[in-house]
């Protein structure tokens, strides 16, 4: 809804009165500027845009006409010179974009790192490049007050140990059936862990963690719950134990920072859902489906009370529509009836209904916080 | 603010001593006398990192023979001579011969940490429908370790270097 009807609806409910309607008006009309402005802003943004992309395929173009001498110095000049602009804007106190030069800085230093490799045709694993750039970029990661930082070295690992694993025949036997999912599960818990860890000494660094870590352990929750729907995969035990491991570790904190009824609930899901693995292991197909449904709608369900309780309205959304995909997709899966399918859709519906209306009713219980993660 | 500004001048440092430090040590290398050893197995590649042919050593193949069951990632130092030109390997090395070339065991093969050549964009083309001949090898030099630096890839007498 547009300023302007907002402003009158809230005129309507006596919200605010006219004068503190035309007030926030001209407020925002002098903070935001005109349409106008921001047309004229769009397209120089468009055209500095064009400058750019343009000046890149001009270079592009002619590459392979380029010395390597000069190629060299030109990215190491400006490896050097988005240091030495951070430097100079941390000094003026201009931390944003003083980060985002040290951000450019590490994006800068893998396109070195791949350019001596081409031009001295250096072979052997490019894992070697993601983890030297992961040390480089841990320590703007540690000065920087952006979590944008802390995704650098995060992600620059976890492309490295890919690789490295996609490289090691010893790795990829140790990783075979689901061992990867849990490999990343449990890395996704360790990132978890140490984003909460470190959530006073480096705030930044803390929400970049966390972001990874939960998108880590919902991708192998999701891969998991699909993959268990299909068939039971051999999973081996070394990486069982590490997953299990860290899972222990997360409960173990539960208990120690929130309430006891966290605690239990978690540990009653765990045992849930590790009873339905053992149970399942020894039944057909339908158990396992359903428990692979269950899995799955645990796992998303979790994430969207912990989206709407730190205020992200769309990631709930895009996690209950996640879980609605999943019911068709159980009901496709187990009935494989058209008629019954759609008397399954309607009950199931009716108790969503149920349930959206008595949390209406307990709304108050779990309103969402104002504070982000 | 003061930190800040330190570690960003260490980070400077650091650059310019490892990215300096490994291109002066890899044209040293390319510095020494220059040498052919003969290819087999071109496989030519177009993939993010630029045009690239893909290789394998001749001498990966002569070395297979002479190993005994070492373990997997022994380094492996084998003593090379020159027949027709080019280098071949003859002998497992265990006295100081020269030149010697070194690697790794991977898979059951000797991994001599040259594998591909990046070559000019605007002779890719040509080079994807070329086959590995008689006359097909890498100019490279070999550094006192017996590390492989390749300066050329030469296909049926052709050079495929970037011009």
């Amino acid at each position: 809804m547009r300023l302007g009807k907002k402003l009158a609806a809230w005129r309507e409910a006596g919200l605010v009165t006219a004068d503190q309607a035309a007030a926030i008006a001209a407020f925002e009309e002098k903070r935001g500027g005109s349409p106008g402005v921001w047309i004229v802003g769009a397209l120089g943004a468009l055209g500095g845009l064009a400058v750019v992309a343009g000046i890149i395929s001009l270079i592009a173009a002619n590459w392979s006409s380029i010395p390597a001498a000069v190629k060299l110095l030109s990215l190491g000049a400006l490896v050097a010179a988005s240091l030495l602009a951070a430097r100079q804007l941390s000094s003026e106190g201009r931390t944003l974009a003083s980060d985002l030069f040290l951000f450019a800085h590490g994006l800068l230093a893998l396109a070195m790192v791949a350019l001596v490799g081409q031009i001295y045709h250096l072979g052997g694993g490019p894992w070697r490049a993601f983890a030297l750039c992961a040390a480089l970029a841990v320590p703007p990661a540690v000065i920087g007050q952006r979590s944008l930082l802390s995704d650098l070295p995060i992600a620059y690992s976890l492309v490295a140990l890919a690789l490295f694993i996609a490289k090691s025949p010893a790795m990829r036997e140790e990783l075979r059936g689901f061992g990867l999912g849990l490999l990343a599960a449990g890395i996704g818990g360790t990132l978890l862990l140490s984003g909460q860890l470190l959530s006073r000494a480096h705030a930044a660094a803390s929400v970049a963690l966390r972001r990874w870590g939960a998108a880590l352990v919902a991708a192998a929750c999701i891969g998991a719950a699909f993959i268990w729907s299909l068939r039971a995969p051999e999973t081996p035990g070394h990486m069982a134990v590490f997953a299990a491991g860290v899972g222990l570790a997360i409960v173990a904190l539960l208990a120690w920072t929130r309430r006891v009824a966290a605690l239990l609930g978690t540990v009653l899901a765990l045992a849930f859902l590790l009873g339905a693995a053992i149970w399942t292991g020894e039944r057909g197909d339908v158990p396992r489906r359903f428990t692979g449904f269950l899995l799955f709608c645990a796992a998303a369900s979790s994430f969207a009370v912990a989206a709407a309780q730190s205020g992200r309205r769309w990631l709930t959304n895009l996690l209950t529509l996640a879980v609605a995909a999943r019911i068709v997709v159980l009901f496709v899966e187990l009935i494989r009836s058209l008629a019954m399918t759609g008397v399954g859709l309607v009950l199931t519906g009716a108790v969503f209904c149920g349930v959206a209306w008595a949390w209406w009713r307990l709304h108050g219980l779990i309103a969402p916080s104002r504070e982000g993660p | 603010m003061n930190r800040r500004r330190t570690v960003i001048a260490g980070l400077l440092a650091t650059d310019l001593l490892l990215f300096g430090g490994w291109i002066a040590s890899l044209e040293h290398a390319r510095s020494s006398a220059r040498v052919k050893l003969p290819v087999e197995g071109f496989d030519p590649r177009d993939l993010l990192r630029g045009h690239f042919v893909r290789f394998q050593l001749v001498a990966a193949g002569e070395a297979g023979p002479l190993l005994r069951g070492e373990p997997e990632g022994a380094r492996i130092e084998l003593c090379l001579e020159e027949r027709r030109g080019m280098l071949h390997v003859t002998r497992v090395r265990t006295d100081d011969c020269k030149p010697f070339i070194a690697g790794a065991l991977r898979g059951g093969r000797v991994d001599f940490g040259v594998d591909r050549f990046f070559v000019d964009e605007r002779i890719a083309g040509e080079v994807a429908f070329v086959r590995a001949g008689p006359e097909t090898y890498v100019v490279a030099t070999i550094d006192g370790g017996g590390a492989v630096h390749v300066i050329d890839l030469v296909v049926d007498g052709k050079s495929v270097a970037r011009k």
